[in-house]
């Protein structure tokens, strides 16, 4: 689970089976990160996303409250189906912003 | 009838070595991609629960997960943990209700098995433990 931070804007890439163990691992990293950089967008990459399950969503929520406080945005980018259908079940979608685009290789 | 028993650690890394585990033996049904990533989610929110509320993260505890299949193509998951249990099943269930916030859990675990799986009960007994019992009915696709 990479992360970029370029001016005010920060990417996370996640890639692969994102689970519990995946969360857990790398969770307290990405959230001293936006506390260091205070992103004014904080976008969330999911083009190489082959699972996620709750914890993903508990993640999300979390992140979404974490740039929320200081008036950051977050935005969730390139959802599969798999992972759209999932979060789909939280109701996420009307308070998240989502975004498809080929232009941003930094995750690749 | 076909049926397997497996028993492992609480421990973060068996997630993934449990679902793999659990398509490899349904593999000769010839699931669908769809059906694929159905069972694994909601297997790994059974066992989520059991290492996170059951065993409170403790590392070195048991969770079984039986695993049988029939001629009809009728899928059987049983998920047991010998954890803390539930206190109220149905607050449980709710999509978003969660004990652990403080965790960052999401509350949506049963709702995504609900989602996902054809049938799914929960018996739960204080300080003895939790078993989640889940059927799905995989489509005839031969």
């Amino acid at each position: 689970m990479k992360y970029y931070v370029h001016k005010d804007e920060m990417i996370i890439c996640f890639r692969g089976e994102v689970d519990n163990m995946r969360i857990t691992l790398h969770k307290k990293e990405i959230i001293d990160a936006i506390e260091k950089y205070h992103p004014t967008v904080l976008r969330i990459d999911f083009t190489d996303v082959t699972f996620i399950d709750s914890t993903g969503i508990g993640f999300i929520l979390a992140r979404y409250k974490q740039v929320k406080e200081y008036k950051g945005e977050l935005i969730l980018r390139n959802l599969t189906t798999d992972v759209r259908r999932i979060f789909a079940l939280s109701g996420i979608f009307s308070i998240i912003r989502t975004e498809t685009t080929n232009t941003g290789r930094e995750c690749v | 009838m076909n049926s397997t028993r497996i028993s492992f650690l609480s421990r973060l890394e068996n997630e993934v070595f449990i679902r793999t585990a659990v398509i490899g033996f349904l593999m000769p049904l010839n699931p669908t991609i769809t059906e694929i990533t159905e069972i694994k989610t909601v297997l790994t929110e059974a066992v989520v629960n059991a290492m996170i509320h059951g065993y409170e993260q403790q590392n070195d505890k048991e969770i079984i997960v039986n695993i049988s299949y029939d001629n009809k193509r009728l899928i059987q998951l049983e998920i047991i943990d010998y954890g803390k249990g539930i206190i109220d099943i149905d607050l449980a269930r709710q999509p978003l209700y969660t004990t652990k916030a403080d965790l960052e859990r999401s509350g949506m675990g049963f709702t995504i098995m609900e989602t996902f799986a054809d049938k799914v009960v929960v018996e739960s007994v204080l300080d003895k433990g939790t078993r989640i019992y889940i059927e799905k009915q995989l489509i005839d696709n031969e």
